[in-house]
């Protein structure tokens, strides 16, 4: 054979190799996606949408508005609606039901607050750590302004010259006056700070906080609201919500001398089986007297009908009626706000499960679409962000939808189905919980429950977090669940929801959607204190990696951390026993949690024993069995913790 | 030939085609971090810690009466071991717990209120949040909005629950324990720590902080004074060049004594405290002062506040003030009267008498005011007064003005 044809023959079999290699590639990843996909989804689904890496600034080509949080102008004529995923927040024409602009923040947008003369919005922006001031008409940024770790909700004060930022991932509060006249200063708010509100006079700032910050982990939770004096920023007082968790929305009656707050009254030391009067959670709303502190606890959950997840809130403007949505059973629920206060009068340390006490001040419920999430009032009509629905409801005072803008009207696919599955109560029992109701943000509630399929009293386990869950197999505590469709499928429905499984299609959407979820990021700034000991971290990867002890004996490989702790997810999927069996625990083999974005899954163990890092190794009766550390000196425990909370 | 042409052909073909990609802007690689931060603006040169001051020297200041409260006053002891006196508010440190009195009424933290110990050794004062620091035996407490957060080693990055002293520096919290300096920066609520292994110090036994413009200095029991850089991240080490623990064999050939008990910082000049005397340094040179040499009060000097360069302190055998040339001291005496001894530049003493005094010699914490001074004492929190005669309770001294200027904007990155 001459050489050219040598030569032509070798460039037609590389392109046949190469063209075929693509079909088949090609089919491989159309089977691949079509596992976590439902008949009639696109053929083409993004590698990314999977497999996308955790940076928090990507942005996905084809992510969906999902609406999250909402302000309106004073004058009700503009909504500015934040999209964390399109990392956008839109101007929204409420009369006409339009987009007329977009604010772009540089970041994740959290929540957003209009200046009291309405000119202009600040955007909490989660991943850069700040607040960015734009023109309300324009939607230009004009300043940024650091604020704490992973900022949320953000208040304008009454002369819009400063600005409060619940600042979620620190727990404090920051008060930054605008024009830089006094510096920035950050107060101590409860656990995970998450939403302001400013009272109509000005003189009182409320912060609520979405975790429970009680250490014992067998005393019932409790979270705080912190109360700040408008114009000072002071904390004037901090006012605990009894069993209560997961407040992440607050507002002020029309005289500002009570704040009202929708929670989760949470029954987690109560064995799970117990179904009545609320169950193992209960929709509860909360009235808190600002000049005594005074709490009442009220239920929103009514007899047989749960009011799972409760969300934003929004009075109307005579003040006698509150519309309080529900995102897990997607209602809005309406309160007669005269009616509560008289009940509040009776209410006792019992009064959230007295079910009927509810139907004395909510005058009826009204359906709203997939998790709506905020709401906001623009004069006499009321402006909701349904999430899971890419789309924006306008309610009258009654809670009927009259109008809607959809922000996206491209049907679902299998991931966004999976996340409305997650977020939907109507799987459990009579609505009362979802999914989401313990996994917040597909994380954890930092509660422990006793689930009585192991034993009432027996195996009482924290709830973890399902953020970079997949490749981190088997699950439970005791690992006995090998798959997430396990996990989710029947057990859910045998131990939690008590009602039906989810269907085929629902539980591969939702499965689908868990093993999507990037693993939290490490904390920004944690790991450094400016000036001092930038090796720390490099130190402590050295004691976390290492295999002979200081005084040079070779460490057996049952205590090294890498043999249980295999990076990058901090995990071999399998089980070990560290010497942490409890009383109450029927095995000491535990499932090796993943350590990805431990800084943020505090407390820790599979009792929640553990309430910061340190007291993993810490507490008594830890020798060696957790890894060999006992010759390690206080300052080699601070490193290795400084390489963890970089992980 | 033709092959060659069929290859040129190929090749040409092969680079026109991976042109593009090979052509295309590198995109910058993702930081793990997310974007890098802003490059931070130009700063002005750091400032220098020993600049003699504008203002005038303040004088020792001469008091005139003492009034004392005790527990018969509210205190939950009458061991008092630190007191921090504001505008609104007189915190007081007793071996019992922390005392707030607000106008008449007094709040007590105790352990049983959340307290990490009823030992409390030292008070701060952050201005930024207004949050007070409570240093104790075991830990540190942290109390803002009348919520109670506690700081120990075994639940946080504090290396040593025996904590001396505690200092706010803007964004930094200090505290000074057996094992180290321990840093907790909290926008990030990053912990770290200098101790032996990374600073100039010998041994990590640390008594007490004091941070100045550009520089921060800690008092080490047996390793004299440290000094940072706080620009250059350099160390320095004062120690006492005789290294004898009884003798002090040559004045002012540094610090005179090697075991620190307090360290205080003010325009310029850098107070030591020991159990054998005291010793000033004003940036180029050492000066050692005794009860002997000097008219201090006693060489158990167990602490030391500094007002511009007069500084008060608080011994074994009363208390006094001096401002360089005057010393003046004042003890109190078992009729419960109060001899002032007043010694200029070392030179013979001259006394008077006050018919009222504070109510004990060992006086463990000093906090001098423009016109009073208040004393935390072994029977009871003294306050001493400029003016002879009592008025209406007095007000509150205005809180000392920081050591170190404002931290900028808090950064929680």
């Amino acid at each position: 054979m001459s050489r050219r044809r040598r030569v032509l023959m070798a460039v037609a079999v590389a392109a046949v190799l190469l063209g075929g290699g693509t079909v088949v590639a090609r089919g491989w990843a159309h089977r691949h996606a079509r596992t976590f996909s439902a008949p009639g989804d696109p053929a083409d689904v993004s590698c990314a949408r999977c497999h996308g890496k955790d940076a928090p600034v990507k942005v996905a080509a084809n992510a969906r508005p999902t609406p999250f949080d909402l302000a309106v102008s004073p004058d009700g004529r503009r909504a500015f609606v934040v999209c964390p995923p399109q990392q956008r927040v839109l101007i929204v024409d409420v009369d006409d039901r339009e987009v007329v602009g977009e604010i772009r923040p540089g970041g994740t947008p959290g929540s957003v607050a209009v200046s009291p003369d309405g000119a202009r919005v600040a955007v909490t922006v989660v991943d850069t750590h700040e607040v960015v001031v734009a023109d309300a008409g324009g939607g230009s940024v004009r300043t940024r302004h650091a604020t704490g770790t992973e900022p949320h909700g953000v208040a304008f004060d009454a002369t819009g010259g400063r600005l409060f930022v619940a600042n979620t991932g620190s727990d404090d509060v920051s008060v930054l006056d605008l024009a830089g006249r006094v510096p920035a200063v950050r107060r101590p708010a409860g656990h995970e700070p998450y939403a302001v509100a400013r009272s109509p006079d000005g003189a009182t700032v409320a912060v609520v906080s979405r975790r429970s910050d009680v250490g014992n982990m067998d005393a019932p939770p409790a979270t705080e609201v912190t109360l700040l004096d408008g114009a000072t920023g002071v904390v004037r007082r901090r006012v605990r919500l009894p069993s209560c968790h997961m407040a992440e929305a607050v507002a002020f009656s029309a005289d500002s001398a009570r704040v009202l707050v929708p929670s989760i009254e949470a029954r987690n030391l109560v064995p799970i089986l117990q179904v009545d009067r609320g169950w193992v959670m209960a929709g509860v709303i909360a009235s808190v007297d600002v000049a005594t502190g005074a709490v009442a606890l009220l239920p929103l959950t009514e007899p047989m009908r749960g009011f799972a997840d409760p969300a934003g809130l929004a009075l109307t403007a005579d003040g006698r009626r509150a519309l309080v949505l529900s995102g897990g059973t997607d209602e809005v629920a309406l309160v007669d706000t005269d009616a509560l206060r008289a009940a509040e009068a009776e209410a006792a340390a019992d009064a959230p499960r007295r079910l009927t006490l509810a139907l004395r001040y909510v005058r009826g419920r009204a359906p709203l679409r997939s998790n709506p999430r905020a709401i906001a009032r623009a004069g006499d009509r009321f402006v909701v962000t349904e999430r899971l629905a890419d789309a924006i409801a306008i309610l009258d005072a009654d809670g009927k939808v009259v109008a809607r803008l959809e922000l996206d009207r491209s049907p679902p696919d299998a991931l966004r189905r999976g996340e409305q599955v997650f977020h939907d109560a109507r799987a459990a029992f009579q609505g009362h919980f979802a999914c989401r109701s313990c996994h917040p943000g597909a994380h954890t509630d930092g509660l422990t429950y006793d689930f009585e399929i192991d034993g009432v009293g027996r195996d009482v386990v924290l709830n973890r977090s399902l953020r970079g869950v997949s490749g981190t197999e088997p699950f439970k505590w005791v690992g006995t669940n090998a798959t997430i469709d396990r996990q989710c499928g029947p057990r859910f429905a045998m131990v939690l929801s008590r009602a039906d499984v989810f269907d085929d299609a629902s539980l591969k959407s939702l499965v689908g959607w868990l093993h999507s979820l990037p693993p939290p990021p490490p904390r920004p700034g944690a790991g450094r204190v400016e000036g001092v000991d930038a090796a720390a971290r490099e130190r402590g990867k050295k004691l976390f990696e290492r295999a002979v002890r200081k005084d040079g004996r070779p460490i057996p490989p049952s205590g090294r951390c890498t043999t249980c702790h295999m990076l990058p997810h901090g995990t071999t999927g399998q089980r070990a026993d560290v010497g942490t069996k409890g009383p109450r625990d029927g095995t000491g083999l535990f499932d090796i949690p993943h350590l990805t974005g431990v800084a943020t899954k505090a407390p820790y163990l599979h009792d929640a024993r553990a309430t910061t890092l340190e007291e993993i190794w810490t507490l008594p009766d830890v020798r060696d069995q957790h890894g060999v550390v006992t010759d390690l000196s206080k300052a080699d425990l601070n490193d290795l913790i400084e390489f963890l909370r970089g992980l | 030939m033709r092959t060659r042409r069929w290859l040129a052909i190929l090749v040409v073909s092969l680079a026109l085609a991976a042109a593009p990609w090979a052509l295309r802007r590198p995109t910058p690689a993702a930081s793990a971090d997310g974007p890098p931060p802003a490059a931070p603006p130009a700063t002005a040169p750091p400032p220098d810690p020993w600049a003699v001051p504008a203002t005038p020297v303040a004088s020792a200041t001469r008091y005139a009466r003492f009034e004392t409260l005790t527990t018969k006053d509210g205190l939950p002891s009458d061991h008092v071991t630190c007191v921090l006196a504001g505008p609104d508010e007189l915190v007081v440190g007793t071996d019992r717990g922390v005392a707030i009195r607000r106008g008449t009424a007094w709040t007590t933290y105790r352990e049983a209120q959340g307290l990490s110990h009823d030992v409390v050794t030292s008070l701060a004062r952050d201005p930024a949040t207004g949050d007070l620091w409570v240093g104790t035996v075991r830990g540190a407490t942290r109390v803002s909005g009348g919520k109670l957060l506690v700081y120990h080693q075994l639940n946080s990055g504090l290396i040593n629950d025996i904590v001396y002293h505690v200092v706010v520096d803007g964004p930094r919290v200090w505290f000074a324990t057996q094992s180290g300096a321990s840093v907790l920066d909290v926008t990030s609520g990053a912990w770290a720590v200098w101790d032996h292994r990374n600073s100039i110090m010998h041994e990590p036994w640390c008594y007490a902080v004091a941070v100045g413009p550009g520089r921060t200095w800690i008092g080490l029991w047996g390793g004299g004074v440290i000094e940072r850089d706080t620009a250059t991240g350099l160390w320095r080490e004062h120690r006492d060049p005789d290294g004898e623990m009884e003798l002090d064999l040559d004045r002012d050939d540094g610090p005179i004594h090697e075991v620190s008990s307090f360290v205080a910082y003010d325009d310029g000049v850098l107070w030591q405290a020991t159990y054998f005397g005291l010793s000033r340094f004003d940036g180029r040179r050492w000066r050692s002062y005794t009860a002997k040499n000097t008219g201090l009060p006693g060489d158990f000097v167990q602490h030391v506040a500094a007002r511009g360069r007069t500084v008060w302190m608080g011994t074994d055998q009363g208390f006094g003030c001096f401002d360089g040339t005057t010393a003046v001291s004042y003890r109190r005496e078992d009729d419960g009267t109060c001899t002032v001894t007043t010694h200029v530049d070392g030179g013979p003493a001259t006394t008077a008498k006050l018919p009222t005094a504070p109510g004990d010699n060992y006086v463990l914490w000093v906090q001098p005011g423009p016109d009073d001074v208040w004393l935390a004492t072994g029977h009871g929190l003294s306050h001493g007064f400029a003016t002879a005669s009592p008025t209406a309770p007095p007000a509150l001294p205005p809180a000392l003005p920081p050591a170190s200027p404002p931290a900028p904007a808090a950064d929680g990155r």
